[in-house]
């Protein structure tokens, strides 16, 4: 029905993106060994699943971008509501919020290293340092579209400050939440394997770069593949504890 | 609005963080962090063949090692003190980062001359010899890097004028070559063996032609200043352990080629004893030669601005291991 | 806000610049930040002369800010109407929701050597990876906006009964505008960050290429000074687009 046409989009979709990359892969017209056809890269990817390495080193992103990510929506929430009840504030700090949202965080990775070591836990503070500015800019503009009204109720009933925030702004904001939730996550994943590809010794990150680095071409798109696997999956768990 | 999300939080938080004690083994010995670039060198593992091998823990020196992908990641993480020992970076990178005030010291040469390096072409290309590469495309991996001078040192003596490309990294020069937008690419050995293997590509220039660079030595290993200040006799017994370990390696290669085909699968058993030979064990050397040279380069391609001082061309050495 | 407020803001904004300039100034002077990880502002601003002198600054400068333009302009052309249209279509919004969130989650930068196989390293290859990076929070947003418009809206506008393009260019339209730009601004961002990442992996392009030789020579008062100019490419682009919603839809 409704899931059904669902389906059969996505799968003609699927299938005339495969075609044509296959067909490019085939064509002889470009270097085979940079696209190589689909079944090397399926071949590449059942032997990966094969490696018991391959399962310690997804744990260890995962982790990193699960506890970054939730790191990031704590304090992204909390500090877009305080610049969303401060207009002052907001004006004054928001050049330097846009500012450094767009500073390539990758270059605070000798800091997070600095503050604590080159494992894991560095990669975790880099996540959450990429991810909380979309969900901190993101909650602060839903902030400015909370009705005038909703705010007026709020504080006629004289509601602590966690009370506003419980009752009257967080309501209002889940949609801005989840959007911000959504691009942080992405950023998370991002930044975490780029972290792992410039220093580390563990990750996905640190498997494709050495399988690109070895030109096991194959072996890096399946690994490639199989992140996008996980994001997709993680993505659907995300949006089914957001749904309500 | 509910708050099992809350929970979840408070769940996912307590959880993993017990994974950094557990990736981090008990150590009774000497703890030594080390930054080491590109994973499956022959010359930059050479601590991992003795770590492996069990010559470390004999000295009682216990390693934990992190990769990075280049000379200015490994500068940044040995600066900060993120490790102690940084190994295999090029000569003037590190001047560079001594002058700019990065609290680092040279403990020992790594690699002298370029005898690694070698210069391809696809097999169907018309180019046989740097003599053809007269207005023809010539990559190397960045400005100032060995690369770049060798390149440009290989067309001098074969006299011709070719036009330098910047293509980055090996696998991101391979993919120009074979794709056809660069006519000769760059390699260390032995990477793109297997294309050699296959007759794929051809050899037109190796780096050991060059006489001018074959006593530079162009890549050291370092440490941070807090780390010898601390832990000398540490550093000390580190470059002694790291020496006896090239000679073990080329002693009896056959241990040490079955490690280093097993960092790099994509090549053949043939293919693993023949890079042998794009890396004597001269090169290895811990002495660092030819210094000069290199504060001439890092002066060159502007790694520095100004010429360093006669102090500072001592002070940059932390030398705590006389070598061989 | 009183009005008097809002124009003092950009002082009160240039006023903390200054406050945080002297805390990093004291701090590495007293030693408790090392000035290897964040230059002081003694050694930041002569950078600049330096940079100037090699020709750092006004060539970069202008060729990442271009790159970044067309590629949020791009973005910004297929990914406004590709919303509208998953707002539009249930079938593929269910289709391709799940797609575009995951996309986004994907490192696209790593397929780089997909694009230099088939486009070259050249600007195309910069430009391009930044448009796919853009176009992704700028058509989730779209059609979140085209999505929510308040239901209230469209009655007044079914029993006023307007015509389809009425409908969409008297209603949904402006009623969209400030999800939308929501995404533009995020947009920008990630077209931003997605060229000088590119720039900065590749060894190629304007700031990003010089910030990755600054930082492999350990210059970091330079690479401050060039991630400084970034930033204002960011302050100008997002400033622009402030300036253009408010000229869209005056609040």
């Amino acid at each position: 029905m409704r899931l059904g046409r669902t389906r059969v989009i996505q799968a003609v979709t699927l299938i005339a993106l495969l075609g044509v990359y296959e067909a490019l892969s085939r064509s002889g017209r470009f270097y085979q060994g940079a696209i190589p056809p689909l079944a090397d890269i399926a071949q590449a990817f059942f032997a990966q699943l094969l490696q018991p390495d391959l399962y310690l080193n997804l744990w260890v992103t995962a982790y990193e971008v699960v506890l970054g990510f939730v790191i990031a929506m704590v304090s992204g929430v909390l500090l877009g509501i305080v610049l969303g009840t401060t207009p002052l504030l907001s004006t004054v700090v928001t050049p330097f919020v846009d500012s450094l949202a767009t500073t390539p965080k990758i270059i605070f990775l000798p800091i997070a290293m600095l503050l604590v070591g080159t494992g894991p836990p560095s990669k975790v503070l880099m996540a959450a340092l990429s991810a909380i500015f979309p969900v901190m800019i993101a909650v602060a503009a839903g902030m400015r579209q909370i009705s005038p009204v909703l705010i007026r109720v709020g504080q006629s009933f004289r509601c602590s400050w966690w009370q506003m925030v419980t009752k009257i702004y967080m309501p209002s904001l889940r949609l801005p939440i989840i959007s911000g939730a959504r691009l942080g996550f992405g950023l998370c994943i991002i930044i975490t394997l780029l972290s792992e590809i410039k220093i580390s010794k563990l990750g996905m990150g640190f498997l494709t770069i050495d399988a690109y680095n070895h030109y096991q071409i194959p072996q890096m798109y399946a690994l490639l593949l199989l992140i996008f696997i996980i994001a997709v999956g993680m993505n659907a768990l995300l949006s089914r504890l957001t749904a309500r | 609005m509910t708050f099992t999300r809350r929970s979840l939080v408070a769940g996912l938080a307590a959880a993993p963080l017990s994974l950094p004690a557990f990736i981090r083994s008990a150590r009774a010995d000497d703890l030594i962090r080390l930054a080491v670039p590109q994973k499956g060198n022959w010359d930059s593992m050479v601590v991992v063949q003795g770590d492996e091998q069990g010559l470390f823990k004999k000295a009682g020196i216990d390693l934990d090692i992190t990769y990075t992908s280049g000379g200015s990641d490994t500068i940044q993480v040995a600066a900060t003190g993120g490790v102690d020992i940084a190994m295999a970076t090029g000569t003037t990178a590190v001047i560079g980062a001594f002058a700019h005030g990065a609290p680092v010291r040279i403990i020992s040469g790594q690699f002298t001359g370029a005898p690694d390096l070698y210069w391809y072409v696809r097999a169907d290309s018309p180019i046989k010899s740097m003599a053809d590469m007269n207005g023809k495309t010539m990559g190397f991996s960045r400005p100032g890097s060995s690369t770049f001078v060798v390149s440009h040192l290989l067309a001098k003596r074969a006299n011709v004028t070719a036009n330098f490309v910047s293509a980055g990294e090996q696998s991101a020069t391979r993919t120009m070559v074979m794709s056809g937008q660069l006519d000769a690419g760059w390699a260390s050995a032995p990477n793109g063996f297997d294309l050699l293997g296959d007759k794929k590509i051809r050899v037109i220039a190796r780096g050991s032609e060059v006489p001018e660079i074959r006593n530079q030595t162009i890549r050291v290993n370092f440490s941070n200043q807090k780390f010898l200040a601390d832990k000398r006799d540490v550093a000390s017994r580190f470059n002694k352990i790291y020496a006896q370990t090239i000679d073990w390696m080329y002693a009896d290669t056959k241990d040490s080629l079955k490690r280093y085909l097993g960092w790099n699968p994509a090549i053949s058993q043939a293919a693993a004893q023949q890079a042998l030979s794009y890396f004597p064990k001269a090169a290895l050397s811990l002495t660092v030669s030819g210094f000069d040279l290199s504060l001439e380069d890092a002066l060159t391609y502007k790694s520095i601005e100004r010429p360093l001082t006669s102090d500072q061309s001592k002070e940059i050495f932390s030398v705590v291991y006389a070598g061989r | 806000m009183t009005k008097a407020n809002r124009r003092l803001a950009p002082l009160y904004s240039i006023g903390l610049l200054l406050v945080l300039g002297a805390f990093v100034e004291l701090a590495v002077r007293a030693g408790w930040l090392l000035p290897n990880i964040v230059a002081p502002p003694s050694l930041v601003i002569p950078a600049f002369g330096d940079l100037r002198a090699n020709n750092e600054i006004v060539e970069p400068f202008l060729n990442t800010f271009f790159h970044v333009v067309i590629a949020t302009a791009a973005a910004a052309a297929l990914g406004l109407p590709f919303g509208y249209f998953l707002a539009r279509s249930p079938a593929f919004d269910q289709a391709y929701r799940g797609w575009l969130a995951a996309a986004f989650a994907s490192p696209l930068v790593l397929l780089y050597p997909l694009f230099l196989v088939f486009f070259g390293r050249t600007y195309f290859t910069v430009v391009l990876m930044s448009t796919m990076v853009a176009f992704v929070p700028i058509a989730i947003n779209a059609r979140d906006a085209f999505m929510n418009i308040p239901p209230v809206l469209l009655n007044v506008g079914k029993s006023f009964k307007v015509d389809k393009w009425q409908r969409f260019a008297m209603i949904e339209l402006p009623a969209a505008v400030p999800t939308i730009f929501v995404g533009l601004r995020l947009g920008v961002i990630y077209a931003l960050v997605n060229t000088i990442g590119v720039e900065f992996l590749i060894d190629f392009g304007g700031l990003g290429r010089v910030v990755s030789d600054l930082y492999a020579f350990f210059n970091i008062p330079q690479m401050y000074a060039e991630i400084l100019l970034i930033l204002v490419i960011s302050i100008v682009l997002l400033w622009t687009l402030d300036r253009v919603q408010r000229w869209v839809r005056p609040q």
